[in-house]
């Protein structure tokens, strides 16, 4: 069955849900995002170490998604679309992103997350340090350094799903366990 | 030449660079969208400090969030400290990091693999 947005999202957001959006993604969101985030964060009982772990992953997160969305099939090219949703139950904080992608980058997304996936917290270290210190790239980051970053910091693996839309469009689901 | 005094915001960390001193500060959150831009004017900066560099020059670094692409930019300003420190003159890198901030301390010593600089690592109290 072809994807469909509004259901995606609803099965999202049906628990434990503390933020969550869906519409364009621009740097005023995100900037109000993150001024709000931390206090809901810190209001939920977490404690210091984990809302910091879990911030830092949201901003990562969050500014991949400003950086890479592209807009909704169909709708104005100017805007990009997007979605994400902060889930927060018994100590753990699920982040979760959701954005089309063109149909031939989904391969290639998929492949560096597996290669991230399957390195140990000494070889994503190893990684880190290579990329950042090798790599020239530009302010959307590039060279995957978010991806093995975001692995780095929160010790966990990408979990991620890609939904067809269309021949052209994906729809690309990422989560993150802080 | 010239000081650099930013004030910080939430998304952007207080700068101090101060060539009469050699005392070069950045603290607090780094977490622009785009990092290049904001960390241009300090990057330049120390491409003319170099020429005119204390005999000592001491960096302190004290963040609370850098994002990815802010560590591109934390390098480059490494990058150019490092070149002040081969041409003969004192470097010294203060990391500060929260007491607990695993995560903080890590990074400054990935930086410190990657950099030819003695890293001070300094736990602060929360």
């Amino acid at each position: 069955m072809d994807f469909q947005f509004d259901n995606w999202y609803q099965d999202l957001t049906k628990s434990n849900v503390i933020m969550s959006y869906q519409g364009e993604i621009t740097s005023e969101l995100i900037e109000k995002t993150l001024d709000d985030i931390e206090l809901v964060l810190k209001e939920k009982g977490l404690n210091k170490k984990k809302v910091k772990k879990a911030y830092n992953a949201i901003v990562e997160e969050l500014q991949n998604l400003y950086h890479h969305a592209l807009n909704a099939p169909g709708q104005s090219p100017d805007k990009k679309f997007g979605a994400f949703c902060i889930k927060v139950k018994d100590d753990i904080v699920d982040i979760v992103t959701g954005n089309y992608v063109i149909f031939n980058v989904v391969q290639l997304l998929k492949d560096r997350m597996d290669q991230i996936n399957i390195l140990s917290k000494e070889d994503l270290k190893l990684l880190y340090k290579k990329i950042l210190s090798n790599n020239s790239f530009s302010d959307k980051g590039g060279g995957g350094l978010g991806m093995v970053d975001l692995a780095k910091r929160t010790g966990s693996k990408l979990q991620y799903d890609f939904f067809e839309f269309d021949e052209k469009y994906y729809f690309f689901e990422l989560t993150i366990r802080v | 030449m010239d000081s650099i005094q930013i004030e910080g915001t939430p998304k952007t960390p207080t700068i101090e660079f101060d060539a009469a001193s050699g005392v070069v500060s950045i603290k607090g959150r780094s977490i622009p969208e785009n990092s290049v831009e904001f960390y241009k004017p300090m990057v330049d900066w120390l491409d003319e400090y170099a020429s005119q560099a204390k005999e000592k020059t001491e960096v302190n670094i004290q963040l609370e969030y850098f994002n990815t692409s802010s560590s591109k930019c934390i390098l480059d300003v490494f990058k150019k400290l490092e070149v002040i420190k081969k041409g003969g003159n004192d470097v010294v890198i203060n990391w500060f990091y929260e007491e607990d901030d695993e995560d903080m301390l890590e990074a400054g010593e990935d930086y410190q693999s990657i950099i030819s600089i003695p890293f001070e690592m300094i736990e602060t109290e929360e």
